[in-house]
């Protein structure tokens, strides 16, 4: 068993002078497979531990969750390397050991360090590298819909991806299941068929006109809760709930992209009326997608030129549109009981609804002239009139049409250039299936006329099948200019390379000449594709992913309403897309002069003169609390969940994703607080408990200050100064959209703390100071989040000090020189 | 309250700090069951034994199911007085929790319910295969479907495959229904089999490429690249078989089509419908392993008395009101849970219940959902 003297005496020179009880797991794993490059062998590094950190660490004690005896020498393992890490990193910053324990000696801290860091540098550069990375299934369905020129969702057809920390396009975490590739055959089918279809006549555009004044509904409902005027146009006084806006007649038969014309004007009323259009259906299990909102401006009945306000969407099969007045509350007045006619209040009047399409940009489809290009197709007559046009496709030689067409699919499938000989199977695969048809028909002498329909998709799904397609190649050091523009493209499309992108690689130009990566970056920077670089980005950095994962309890906060959720997500993207656009400097990402807001966002923060439902850029009141994102109402929602906050969570969502630490896991059988929100005592006085046990504190004073700061802002993102609470407190006596509040006013807000290196805060504002102090820690940050979202693999030990060279390199710069930065780094630019 | 630590080696996959119930099978059971009659006489002899794992995702309040002391179990707390009829059969085990489980959320943990890797979702995560998933691959060949993956959301699931990749659980009773018992039309099945054929050659391609492409892999990307492999491997076999169950009759049953219910609101129901449809499949032998995640709803769920969403209500604070609401949906729960119980017992399997031959595992990856624990 023990192969390896040096391993064992290195051990015993640990356990002899102390008397560690030596633990199985230590013993075995380190006299296996130990080496130079991945093994901490320096006995006085050893020494070291057991110096300073046996009191704590050792013999049964294992504070924090963390003891000496199953440290492994061997690093290899992962969870060993993250450990020693963790080790490093808190003797060197000082953390460790505590401030009532020894302090370590200047020369003794250098020496260890010296001995610790290399071996974890050199190991981990000996391992680095994109791990095979198989697309996602947002890049799958990405670059499926960009080949074929279909807009499917094949997404939710697909397993939940696996995650590491934020990202779920990290190759490592990225499995593969007898599941994924049964859903693989099933969706490059689909695709195929969808392209396929229809393929003789561009579908013709349709338009169908409604008004509510003629619809089942309306029939029930006017008179009654709506009100029909002498234009036709009918009324919602407020949104009841049910009956819901739907209109019946705008049921969608081809699914696609269409245009909303939307004809009314506010009733009633002096000031302009918002509306939600969304798509509702009676189709089961279908969800009710929102299309958009918009205004209209007051009008009457005898106004002949009405407001028109439009918008563009796609809408699935039979999806019915539905119009839903926002911020309607009849005052003093029930129209249920007391009927709409007595009713002066402002409504919504709608005269009619236009939906035109579906709106197709291409056709033949880019999916039909790739597959059917070099095949003859002829259309079947039909057998009864209500049927599906059938195809028939042939070709006089249906190798050589076959061949011409896997060599155009296979370098836009497989993003790089293809030989015919490596396609070979596909186009054998394709023979075989073309013959197994043949001898269905007995009859070799129409051979000729054979449908070659089901050949050639079982060969193309074949090819959307394999590893190659199914995974981004990257052999081993620099990457190829194909490697680099699939990289690229994944990165900023979320998407496989386009014409532009291609030609460069062609022509060597990405990995040659900077300038041509450069200047590529720029413009797909500024491509309509950025904009899923966006949404995936922020969902996982910032974790909007999850900003349904709770819903706001409606007593607590009678405030939220689906508007302001919709528009949350929207303020934070397109804050982030600004920064990008405008290359706004790192410091925006924690304090700006200007917020991303419509009328709903500027009500919810309390800033006056912002109307209507388009976000833009406000200019922010001199002193206002709000500006970053960590003021943001989608931010501080997904930090919390339905009923509270606690500044334990989001101390944790700000280390890790605006400072870019990552704090430890609590420790194994330690109980997490239990939020209290009888109003009694705030989740803060009940953490203080906690903290206040020394195995809890090294972690907590620096994790919990964020949070306290984060405190003035309730789980919706509203500002509070007390906590509401259901039980003791202080009654309120106020309404929210028409109805009493339920909520009382409880403890006040202590949003004051001390960062662990002993800076005060008196509050958030304070604290968005210090933050602002270290810009260079938001741009590591920053470089690192962009790295590890670019390249899809966790930036380790041995990217360190690459990180800190980019963060001197963009010093004074924007959003948009990160990016570059990232691109033009050897971190982007090797495997 | 917790039981005192004791070993518990075979039941210590189970997770939670909180609950976990088991109905044992009686080992000593013999004949052969209703299912093998129908199904696959000549494959097994002896009647098959059936593992159902069952995770409420967003946990229950301990202190309305655990009793204060241990010992043989009574209906003294509102959540075993739902189950007041099967307590002779029950095993309740309190405190089990498997090891670091804190994830990059909350929820986490119910990705290693049945797995109980470590470090949900944390850099360097990797699942391992699933309790049901290692039995199915045993077993699951007997029967035409080798395990059942459900859900009440779909997508959601507590199976996990070999290579720690998520099998995406199924929540539409009506479609599990149809594949058990509604033979296709002949033409529908020749379909069938041209499809699993024209998938097997398909793969034959695709794998002849990667052992090509290999050969120019790092050994880091040659390892990934055998996730690969092993799900050809994989849908090879269940091709195969699929097309071997293809032609066979598939069971018929007295009970009709279920009908789906689309409102997720009224939770409780569809997890009757999910049970009914599951008992179904034991008592036919369409499968012997099943999963069952019931994850939480951000919504309020249909019940008498409850007013507010069922997740907020989880994380109740310690607010009373709402700790009494949520009694309500677990109660309703345990109330399901003890019906399909029910069901189990009253079916006859050789010469006991349908029950004896199936273990139950009924519990949580969350010990406490208020502290996401």
């Amino acid at each position: 068993m023990i192969r390896f003297p040096h391993a064992l005496a290195v051990l015993l020179a640990m356990v002899g002078p102390v008397g560690l009880t030596v633990s199985f797991e230590a013993f075995a794993e380190t006299s296996t497979e130990a080496n130079a490059t991945s093994s901490i062998q320096s006995q006085e590094a050893r020494a070291f531990l057991v110096r300073y950190c046996q009191d704590c660490h050792a013999d049964g004690e294992r504070e924090g969750g963390f003891d000496l005896e199953s440290l492994s020498m061997d690093i290899t393992d992962e969870a060993t390397f993250a450990r020693w890490t963790r080790v490093l990193d808190r003797v060197q910053l000082g953390e460790m050991p505590p401030p009532d324990a020894d302090t370590i000696a200047p020369d003794e801290l250098r020496s260890f360090v010296t001995q610790v860091q290399p071996v974890l540098a050199n190991h981990h550069q000996s391992a680095k590298g994109t791990t095979l990375r198989r697309l996602n299934r947002n890049e799958y369905q990405n670059t499926l819909n960009d080949l074929f020129g279909t807009n499917l969702d094949l997404r939710s057809t697909l397993p939940e991806e696996g995650r590491s920390h934020e990202f779920e396009n990290i190759g490592d975490a990225l499995g593969m299941s007898m599941v994924h590739l049964q859903k693989y055959l099933d969706a490059a089918d689909a695709t195929i068929d969808a392209a396929i279809s229809p393929w003789e006549s561009k579908p013709p555009q349709q338009t169908i006109t409604a008004s509510y004044a003629q619809t089942r509904e309306g029939e029930r409902f006017i008179g009654e809760l709506w009100k029909k005027l002498g234009d036709d146009a009918v009324v919602f006084f407020q949104n009841f709930g049910y009956p819901t806006g739907m209109l019946r007649e705008t049921s969608v038969s081809i699914p696609g992209r269409y245009r909303i014309r939307i004809t009314g004007y506010a009733y009633q009323s002096d000031e302009p009326i918002t509306f939600r259009v969304g798509g509702t259906s009676f189709v089961r299990g279908s969800d009710k997608p929102t299309y958009g909102y918009a205004q209209l401006p007051p009008g009457d009945p005898t106004q002949v030129d009405v407001t028109v306000v439009e918008m563009t969407a796609d809408i699935a099969e039979r999806m019915m549109l539905t119009i839903d007045p926002w911020g309607l509350y009849p005052v003093d007045y029930n129209i249920r009981t007391e009927g709409v006619d007595g009713y002066t209040g402002p409504g919504l009047a709608i005269r009619k609804v236009e939906l035109i399409g579906p709106i197709i940009e291409e056709f033949p489809s880019r999916g039909q002239r790739l597959l059917w290009d070099e095949f003859d197709v002829t259309a079947l007559p039909k057998r009864r009139s209500n049927s599906d046009t059938q195809y028939q496709v042939t070709a006089d030689d249906p190798l050589a049409a076959m061949t011409r067409t896997l060599l155009r699919l296979g370098r836009l499938a497989l993003r790089r250039p293809v030989t015919p000989a490596e396609l070979k199977p596909y186009l054998e695969l394709f023979e075989r299936e073309r013959l197994s048809k043949l001898k269905q028909i007995d009859a070799p002498e129409k051979s000729a006329d054979v449908d070659l329909q089901s050949a050639i998709k079982t060969s193309v799904t074949a090819l959307l099948c394999s590893p190659d397609f199914l995974y981004l190649v990257e052999p081993p050091g620099k990457l190829s200019d194909h490697a680099l523009a699939a990289r690229l493209s994944y990165f900023l499309t979320r998407s496989s390379p386009d014409q532009w992108l291609r030609e460069s690689a062609n022509a060597g130009l990405l990995t040659d000449d900077p300038g041509t990566l450069l200047s590529q970056t720029q413009r797909l920077l500024r491509d309509h594709r950025a904009e899923r670089f966006i949404n995936d980005f922020t969902d996982a950095w910032l974790n909007l992913r999850e900003i349904d994962f709770t819903s706001p309890d409606q007593k607590l906060f009678p405030e939220f309403d689906k508007y302001l959720r919709d528009s949350m997500i929207r303020e934070t993207r397109q804050y982030v897309s600004r920064m990008i656009d405008e290359n706004l400097p790192v410091s925006m990402l924690v304090d700006s002069d200007f917020a991303m807001l419509n009328e709903r966002l500027a009500r919810h923060y309390g800033i006056d003169g912002v109307e209507g439902p388009e976000i833009r850029p406000v200019a922010l009141p001199p002193g206002h609390i709000r500006g970053g994102l960590l003021t943001q109402a989608s931010v501080l929602k997904v930090s919390a969940n339905g009923t509270n906050t606690s500044p334990v969570v989001r101390g944790v969502y700000v280390m890790e994703r605006i400072l870019g630490q990552r704090p430890q896991p609590p420790p194994p059988g330690i109980p997490g607080v239990e939020p209290d929100i009888r109003g009694a005592s705030t989740l803060r006085q009940l953490l203080d408990q906690h903290r206040d046990m020394d195995s809890c504190r090294s972690c907590h004073r620096q994790i919990d200050p964020p949070g306290f700061a984060l405190e003035c802002f309730n789980p919706i993102g509203g500002y509070r100064d007390r906590f509401r609470s259901l039980g003791v407190g202080e009654s309120v006596r106020d309404e929210i959209n028409g109805r009493r509040v339920r909520y009382k006013l409880g403890p006040a807000v202590d949003a004051s703390g001390e960062l662990a290196d002993g800076r005060q805060f008196d509050d958030f504002q304070a604290f968005r100071e210090l933050l602002l102090a270290n810009p260079d820690v938001l741009a590591r940050a920053m470089l690192t989040k962009l790295a590890t979202f670019a390249t899809g693999r966790e930036m380790g030990f041995s990217d360190r000090e690459t990180l800190d060279q980019l963060v001197i390199k963009t010093r004074g710069g924007g959003m948009t020189d990160l990016i570059e930065a990232v691109v033009l780094s050897d971190l982007f630019q090797f495997k | 309250m917790l039981i005192p630590s004791r070993p518990l080696s075979r039941r210590s996959w189970l997770r939670g700090s909180g609950a976990a119930a088991i109905a044992l099978p009686c080992l000593d059971a013999m004949g052969t069951s209703l299912g093998q009659q129908v199904l696959a006489a000549d494959q097994v002899a002896t009647p098959p034994r059936k593992l159902v794992a069952i995770n409420s995702g967003l946990g229950f309040h301990a202190p309305h199911l655990f009793p204060d002391q241990p010992g043989t179990l009574s209906p003294s707390t509102p959540y075993l007085k739902q189950i007041r009829n099967h307590l002779d059969r029950v095993t309740l085990l309190s405190g089990l929790s498997h090891p670091e489980q804190q994830g990059n959320n909350g929820h986490a943990s119910s990705m290693t319910f049945l797995t109980s890797a470590q470090r949900p979702g944390l850099a360097g995560f990797r699942n391992t295969i699933s309790l049901d998933q290692q039995i199915a691959g045993q077993v699951g060949y007997q029967t035409r479907f080798p395990c059942l993956v459900l859900s009440t959301r779909g997508g959601d699931s507590l199976s996990w495959t070999a290579g720690g990749v998520p099998i995406p659980g199924e929540s539409s009773p009506a479609k599990l229904y149809k594949a058990m018992f509604i033979d296709g039309k002949p033409d529908e099945v020749d379909r069938e089999i041209e499809g699993l054929r024209r998938g097997r050659s398909i793969l034959d391609v695709v794998a002849e490429r990667a052992s090509q492409l290999e050969r120019q892999l790092g050994a880091r990307d040659r390892h990934k690249l055998g996730e690969y492999f092993a799900s050809i491997r994989d849908l090879e076999i269940r091709l195969h078989q699929s097309e071997d169950w293809v032609r066979r009759p598939k069971p018929h049953v007295d009970v009709s089509e279920p009908r789906d219910i689309t409102d997720k609101q009224q939770a409780i129901e569809r997890q009757r419908l999910m049970y009914d449809v599951m008992a179904l499949a034991l008592q036919t032998d369409s499968t012997r392993v099943i999963t069952f995640h019931i994850g939480g709803l951000n919504a309020v769920p249909q019940i008498k008395g409850v007013q507010s969403d069922w997740h907020g209500l989880s994380h109740h604070g310690k607010d009373p009101d709402k700790i009494a609401e949520l009694r309500l949906i677990e109660e309703a729960e345990f109330a399901a849970f003890g019906d399909f119980l029910g069901k189990l017992r009253s079916i006859k399997e050789a010469d006991g219940t349908l029950l004896d031959q199936t273990m139950v595992m009924f519990g949580s990856n969350l010990g406490n959902a208020s502290a996401h624990d």
